[in-house]
């Protein structure tokens, strides 16, 4: 545990000292402040289209941080050797491949955290209240966003920085639309051997869905503990199999 | 002995593979299992239609319909300036109705559409359509139970259907302002009613 910390602390200096990772900062930061200019809707709108904003911007900027520093981490290590002195030590490939997800995790999970923070001072200037269900939100768009990030790494393991970029993407979009679309298509399909490829695709792709909790903080709906126990463990199994089979991948391959 | 080490070796090897390939089964299987799970014990959500834009845009369907929104904002004071009635601005009924595909949950959305279709296009049994549509995805919401009070009653003259959600305004009327136009909205549905009877027991007794 402790040398997945050092490599993670490594990661960690390294992805925030990044041009990229300021300048998304700095742009979901903007955006969330500018949705104050929305101010001239009736107020119900103005603070339902807030939220939406603001929790969109959270996400998709999460999202963005992941995918751009987590697909870099790995193949900018290969490609200055840099990595040569790390497996030397009495590191294994799987620790270096999970220290390098959980330092690109904490760097996105402090962008995540200035944005809450400032989305969260929003809420209060408007509705005079602290809204507890935000810092659920936020912690359910965090767990997508360790997904993610788990992806990235896990493709970056074998794809150059741009590949693991388009990758990741279309996964993290066809993720969003899962439950709709390919759900859609399994129940229209008549034919067993598409039915099986549909299921195969359906269950390898990440149901993204269900960690958006933003339509019930906008509207106040109440979600069950179980149903939230059931998102978190999936999340938690999902960005352990990715890794896994990241890893694997690593310790048989050439650096 | 060199050859019996080597051997080892590669058995050692194959059986790490195997044990990670046998985690990583364990692992998918076990996420389908809860990702099932999770997906049967989903809170329903009246709102979850099944329009293809809808399942299309994934978890960004409600930005869209925010930018819409805004757009309509754009459009309909550009309308005022020339026509103080918005109702006859009929040209943002298809921004409405998309709006509302995006994001179900838009009571705004639904609340100026059905004024369009009522008092715009004068369509009573379309405007009507589109609030039920409304209501059944908002059921609580105190806005569409509210038009649904009024059209019913002043614009079909039906108070008694309109006496349901009357009583369901006031339960979910947020605040004491709403709760008391609410309440002023039910007396007068009482009233018609009464008025009603009143009238129908005449006619009999005639």
């Amino acid at each position: 545990m402790a040398r997945i910390w050092i490599i993670a602390k490594m990661s960690l200096l390294e992805n925030s000292r990044k041009q990229v990772f300021h300048v998304l900062c700095l742009l979901m930061l903007a955006v969330i402040a500018s949705s104050t200019l929305l101010s001239i809707f009736t107020e119900g709108v103005q603070i339902k289209i807030l939220k939406d904003l603001c929790m969109t911007c959270i996400l998709f900027g999460g999202a963005a941080l992941a995918i751009a520093l987590g697909a870099t981490g790995i193949p900018n290590d290969v490609e200055s050797r840099t990595i040569h002195p790390i497996v030397a030590r009495p590191v294994t490939r799987a620790q270096y491949v999970v220290g390098k997800f959980l330092g690109t995790l904490i760097t996105v999970a402090m962008g995540i955290g200035a944005m809450s923070i400032a989305f969260g001072m929003l809420i209060y200037m408007y509705q005079h209240t602290f809204d507890s269900f935000l810092l659920m939100a936020v912690l359910f768009t965090l767990l997508e966003v360790a997904l993610i990030t788990a992806i990235a790494t896990a493709i970056s393991t074998f794809a150059t920085p741009a590949v693991t970029t388009v990758i990741t993407f279309m996964i993290y979009l066809a993720g969003t639309i899962k439950i709709g679309y390919i759900g859609g298509l399994i129940e229209q399909s008549t034919n067993v051997l598409s039915k099986g490829i549909f299921l195969l695709i359906y269950h390898a792709l990440p149901n993204l869905e269900c960690f958006n909790l933003k339509t019930a903080l906008v509207h106040h709906d109440a979600i069950p503990a179980a149903y939230l126990g059931q998102v978190a463990t999936y999340g938690i199994c999902y960005t352990a199999f990715v890794l896994v089979a990241g890893a694997a991948y690593f310790a048989s391959r050439e650096v | 002995m060199v050859e019996t080490n080597r051997q080892n070796r590669e058995g050692e090897t194959v059986k790490g593979k195997l044990h990670i390939i046998a985690a990583v089964v364990i692992l998918f299987a076990g996420m389908c299992i809860i990702e099932n799970s999770a997906v049967r014990s989903k809170p329903v959500d009246p709102a979850d239609n099944v329009s293809s834009v809808y399942k299309l845009v994934g978890e960004f369907r409600s930005v869209f319909a925010n930018l819409l929104w805004i757009k309509v904002d754009c459009y309909h004071h550009e309308f005022i300036q020339n026509d103080p009635d918005w109702t006859h601005n009929k040209d943002l009924l298809g921004l409405f109705k998309m709006i509302t595909a995006l994001d179900p949950r838009f009571v705004e959305a639904y609340s100026t559409g059905t004024y369009v279709l009522m008092d715009g296009y004068k369509d009573l049994p379309k405007a009507l359509a589109y609030l039920r549509e409304g209501l059944a995805a908002n059921p609580r919401s105190y806005e569409l139970n509210e038009l649904a009070t009024v059209l019913y009653a002043g614009k079909l003259h039906q108070p008694s259907r309109a006496l349901a959600y009357a009583k369901r305004a006031v339960a979910c009327a947020g605040d004491d302002y709403n709760r008391g136009i609410a309440k002023r909205t039910l007396r007068s549905v009482e009233r018609m009613i009464r008025e009603e009877n009143a009238a129908k027991n005449s006619r009999h007794s005639r």
